[in-house]
């Protein structure tokens, strides 16, 4: 909700949610947006399983992905990259950062 | 040839000869070096000019790389002002969403997400607990990373907080609970409506990236202070006047 406030105030973005992992592979093969943020710890299937299963989809595969989580160790951001994020946020969120980051992945 | 020899007249004449010739080629060496001196001169003023040329171009060089070192200075103050432009677009870009997701909801629980969220997302922590007065103690509405043995352990300092309103920071409010098993929270937040405090944020670390708190903290404690409990109490009484509304009338 956090990361939905600060790209809504960036204005440029056109929006999708889902409520958990699962829902956003589900909203990602409909749509198949420029990129996807994803939250690490989310109800139904975490960030890294919705990562994987996003590369895994072809519809999906070649869709830039942030993914944001709380924990910046280089096990956790290693785990990030293995299951194919593009990139990767820490908490607490830094706007100005988040919104370079998805500008220079979509652009 | 002796006559030659033995005429004196024919001997003056020719030391008058070869005098007049030794003075002509005199005179045309001074003639000669007259030229030099003159073309010499003429150098003399031309390579005078060059200096005098080349003095005013070093100073001018001299006040361009000035000048080019003013403009790097004031690029340098721009870059920094931009910086300190950009960092207080972020704190402002924080405490927009902050307040806008508390009071972007009427549902009480939904208020208590946003204030969940505010810590874990803007202030960057995931051991806290959110509190609510009630009567000479307090309830968890929320907490996340603490147990009730934690909360239970600082409950002196939470009633502290809520009684005199004021908020805590303990000395070493930077130090992140990882350091050492927690003796009680780093920062206890009031919730206040009218300056009464209903509530608390005890929040007893932060995450391991998070360096310390920085001004936008106390920024966003000042916001959660003055903003939280209010969106708390208003989406409760929403609330309850809905209740109140789809309760059916005798």
């Amino acid at each position: 909700m956090t990361e939905r406030m600060i790209l809504q105030r960036a204005g440029s973005f056109e929006l999708l949610y889902a409520r958990n992992g699962r829902e956003a592979v589900s909203v990602a093969r409909e749509a198949r947006p420029d990129l996807i943020l994803l939250d690490v710890v989310m109800p139904e299937m975490g960030g890294f399983d919705a990562c994987q299963a996003l590369r895994d989809e072809a519809a999906t595969h070649e869709i830039p992905i942030i993914l944001v989580t709380t924990r910046g160790d280089a096990e956790h951001v290693e785990t990030g990259f293995a299951s194919g994020c593009s990139d990767y946020v820490t908490k607490p969120l830094n706007g100005v950062e988040l919104i370079a980051k998805i500008r220079s992945l979509i652009e | 040839m002796a006559s030659d020899v033995h005429d004196p007249a024919d001997y003056v004449r020719r030391v008058r000869q070869g005098t007049r010739r030794f003075i002509e080629e005199r005179l045309q060496e001074i003639e000669t070096l007259r030229g030099a001196v003159a073309s010499l001169e003429e150098e003399k003023t031309r390579l005078s000019l060059e200096l005098g040329a080349a003095r005013a171009a070093l100073e001018r060089a001299s006040s361009l790389q000035l000048h080019a070192a003013n403009i790097a200075e004031e690029n340098a103050s721009a870059f920094e002002r931009y910086l300190s432009v950009e960092q207080e677009n972020d704190s402002l870009a924080n405490l927009y969403v902050s307040a806008y997701r508390l009071h972007g909801t009427l549902e009480p629980a939904e208020v208590v997400r946003a204030i969940h969220e505010i810590v874990v997302n803007l202030i960057g922590s995931e051991e806290f607990a959110i509190l609510e007065a009630e009567g000479d103690s307090f309830r968890v509405l929320s907490a996340l990373g603490v147990d009730g043995n934690a909360i239970d352990a600082a409950e002196d300092r939470i009633r502290s907080v809520i009684e005199s309103g004021e908020r805590f920071v303990a000395d070493d409010g930077d130090r992140r609970l990882d350091d050492e098993p927690s003796s009680g929270p780093r920062v206890c937040i009031p919730l206040l409506i009218e300056g009464e405090a209903t509530g608390a944020i005890a929040i007893f670390g932060l995450l391991e990236q998070k360096p310390g708190l920085e001004r936008i903290d106390f920024e966003i404690f000042d916001l959660l202070a003055t903003q939280a409990a209010t969106a708390l109490h208003s989406a409760r009484l929403h609330a309850r006047h809905w209740a109140c509304e789809a309760r059916p009338r005798r």
